[in-house]
């Protein structure tokens, strides 16, 4: 099976989604051909974490491996949020003033093209969204419900935590399970263990994290040696990326034809709206390819480019888009967060990066004001020299020196992550400019932070700095999504619906004006929910749409 | 101190002046076009990496990141070889780093590597919370980052802390307490 047929299904894209609805669509029998935008990685050579210098490389940049991405209207830092402005104690004593652009952060949309997706660079967190997270219009009045409820996914994220091997603790938080963790949960490291006490006497409840990363050996992968670099690529394959779980077992079911480095350029719809054929760049070459059943699982800002790219005469505003939703109503990740040093604290740069986590830990507002608290030291950076003193530790000398060695160990960091209201100015859309190597219009992002995330980035900053505080912490760094946009998470840009007036797809996956077209990311998410981690339930709707495929 | 001199370099010893502690009325784009317009008039074909500008770089990470019980010098690394070549990536950052480079090597008779640890001390003193858009603060704070970056990187640089090498293929397994 090849580029030249034979193939029942075609899916775009390796990560979440796409290895997820490959897999299924396997097990159903049919044959598949998978088309990965990016390269394929090495773990061995690629995730070089075993020779010095690992603190300066973060996860690799390959040819290809990254999408050229531009950026819109992203706001601006005004006055009135200037409570909430970055800063740090050892880094550059600047910020831009007031009135400026909110710009792009470096890594803006942060994100891998490559086998496996943005799911190599993760840290694993396996979140089930909250059920009331589904039901947003009806329990506050705003933003809107999902066509759908936890019930429906319960039993699909329960198999996706099998397939990756989720160790997790027995508290749910709501979210009701019929199964248990697969694996049992990891141990916490000791700035976590430090937030769980300080959390507890402010009344926040801090547990174990659930990670799709092995706490025992599972199936044919080894544990966790807890080297805590999970963002920098897990050389040993503990981590359930899609690389190793879903599409290795796909593989072995000898219907997975996986063609890395095949950019698709364009997707053609035929008589009756179905995607009759795609044009794909493999080798420098463009080819044909049959397309009987599409699932696009490209991510929240590729997909829409590729469905706006595919515009022709009958439908000028772009393939699946009669509802004119395509790249509307885009989500970023509204993020916080803060750390300090804790005189006394040892080893907090010990443990597994995200191992604890605290769901929505003050009053709020029903669901609406909704986020998580997460214990970040490692996720951010403070568990290397180089973080530590970089950021942490101002002036020079042997004393400062002394410093990093005798306070190494003590920093702690909280991040939070909480929902976010798509503005109206946010989207993604062609840029009318710039293009790619192929001569190809390139993504463009606006994302604009309504009045209410930003009061929901100050609600997240109050409970962060009480922690730490409670915890003893002298506060030496913030950052947030006030001063730039940077985003892991993304979402809404083809969301899913009942009206097929106001949504892309079905409550299904399946596109309304093209009858063998799923999407099958987290561009079909209603809504971003309350700060979890998002790759579980893009795993599980894919689940579901491969299932509605095989039907 | 030795006296500052050179009437060209006039309105860039703002910065050394003020690093003993004298006040002058220069306005801060007054010292920063000064200092850039000092340094790039002592540059042709800018490069940090030939044996004057190397050698001023050299000293004043050594100021940064002297030697210790635990752990080497800067220099001893050759970490402003290392910053010496990303510097030269960037045209900009090549003239910020000869002019400020060559504005410490003139506050003073002698060159700032042969100035006394206190007369370094102090001169850093300053460039830590000067201005950060004038070039002495900014070109302290992009050097110590660097600096800090190039040479605990190194393995020799994390001798003390607890920590391997590197992350692989040991891990750090449990128990943490």
């Amino acid at each position: 099976m090849g580029l030249s047929g034979g193939h029942d299904a075609v899916v775009i894209g390796s990560g979440a989604g796409g290895a997820a609805a490959a897999w299924r669509l396997c097990q159903h029998g049919m044959r598949v051909l998978l088309l990965e935008a990016g390269p394929a990685f090495d773990p061995a050579r690629d995730y070089a974490l075993d020779s010095p210098g690992w603190e300066r490389r973060n996860f690799p940049v390959l040819p290809g491996s990254q999408a050229t991405i531009t950026y819109g209207n992203l706001g601006t830092l005004d006055a009135d949020t200037e409570d909430l402005a970055s800063w740090t104690r050892g880094g550059f004593p600047w910020r831009l003033p007031a009135g400026s652009p909110r710009p792009a952060s470096a890594n803006g949309y942060s994100h891998v093209l490559g086998v496996g997706g943005s799911t190599l660079h993760f840290v694993g967190e396996a979140h089930r969204l909250h059920p009331d997270a589904f039901r947003q219009r009806s329990l506050t009045g705003k933003n809107i419900d999902w066509p759908l409820g936890y019930t429906d996914l319960e039993p699909l994220y329960a198999e996706v935590e099998e397939v990756l091997g989720v160790a997790g603790a027995a508290t749910d938080d709501g979210r009701w399970r019929s199964t248990a963790y697969p694996l049992p949960p990891h141990p916490l490291g000791p700035g976590a263990l430090a937030l769980q006490a300080a959390g507890a006497r402010l009344h926040q409840h801090w547990q174990v994290n659930p990670h799709a990363v092995l706490s025992a050996p599972w199936q044919d992968r080894p544990a966790c040696n807890y080297c805590g670099q999970c963002s920098r690529g897990c050389p040993l394959g503990d981590k359930g990326s899609t690389d190793v779980t879903f599409l290795r077992q796909a593989a072995e079911t000898g219907r997975l034809t996986l063609l890395p480095d095949a950019i698709v350029t364009r997707l053609h719809a035929g008589a009756g709206g179905r995607i009759a054929r795609l044009d794909v760049i493999v080798a420098g070459r463009s080819e044909s390819v049959e397309t009987p059943i599409l699932v696009l699982a490209a991510g929240a800002v590729q997909t829409p480019r590729l469905l706006l790219l595919s515009a022709n005469a009958d439908m000028p505003d772009g393939l699946a888009n009669s509802s004119g939703q395509v790249g509307r109503n885009f989500m970023e990740t509204l993020s916080w967060r803060s750390a300090g040093m804790v005189p006394g604290l040892k080893g907090s740069h010990l443990g597994l990066p995200a191992d604890a986590i605290c769901w929505t830990p003050v009053p709020t507002n029903g669901r609406a004001s909704a986020f998580r608290l997460n214990h970040a030291t490692l996720e951010v950076g403070l568990n290397g020299p180089i973080g530590y003193a970089a950021r942490l530790l101002p002036g020079h000398g042997a004393g400062f020196k002394s410093a990093l060695r005798e306070g190494f160990g003590s920093a702690l960091a909280v991040g939070a992550v909480g929902q976010i209201i798509p503005d109206a100015r946010s989207g993604v859309d062609l840029d009318p400019e710039r293009r790619d190597a192929l001569g190809l219009p390139v993504a463009r992002i606006s994302s604009v932070l309504t009045e209410e995330s930003l009061s929901l980035l100050r609600q997240m900053a109050k409970a962060a700095r009480a922690v730490l505080a409670e915890a003893g912490a002298t506060l030496a760094e913030e950052a947030s999504s006030r001063d730039a946009f940077s985003a892991t998470h993304v979402f809404g840009t083809a969301r899913m619906g009942d009206d097929r007036g106001t949504s892309v797809v079905d409550p299904q996956g399946r596109a309304y004006d093209h009858p063998n077209l799923w999407i099958a990311d987290a561009s079909v998410f209603p809504t971003s929910g309350g700060g979890e981690s998002p790759s579980l339930t893009i795993m599980a709707l894919a689940l579901r749409a491969a299932d509605a495929v095989a039907r | 101190m030795p006296s500052v001199h050179g009437s060209a370099r006039h309105e860039v010893a703002a910065g050394g002046h003020a690093a003993r502690g004298l006040v002058l009325g220069a306005s801060r784009r007054s010292v920063l076009m000064a200092a850039l317009g000092a340094g790039l008039a002592s540059i042709c074909g800018p490069v940090v990496a030939e044996a004057r500008p190397m050698a001023s770089l050299a000293a004043v990470l050594d100021v940064l990141l002297p030697a210790d019980d635990f752990s080497p010098s800067a220099s001893a690394l050759g970490i402003e070889r290392d910053i010496a070549d990303f510097v030269a990536e960037s045209d900009m950052m090549t003239r910020l780093f000869l002019a400020a480079l060559d504005w410490m090597d003139h506050l003073a008779d002698l060159p700032f590597r042969d100035l006394t640890s206190a007369q370094q001390a102090e001169v850093m003193a300053f460039m830590e919370t000067a201005d950060f858009n004038a070039v002495p603060g900014r070109f302290y704070h992009i050097l110590r980052a660097l600096a800090v970056e190039f040479y605990y990187a190194r393995a020799e640089a994390i001798i003390g802390l607890p920590l391997n090498a590197t992350p692989q293929p040991e891990g750090y397994p449990p128990p943490w307490g």
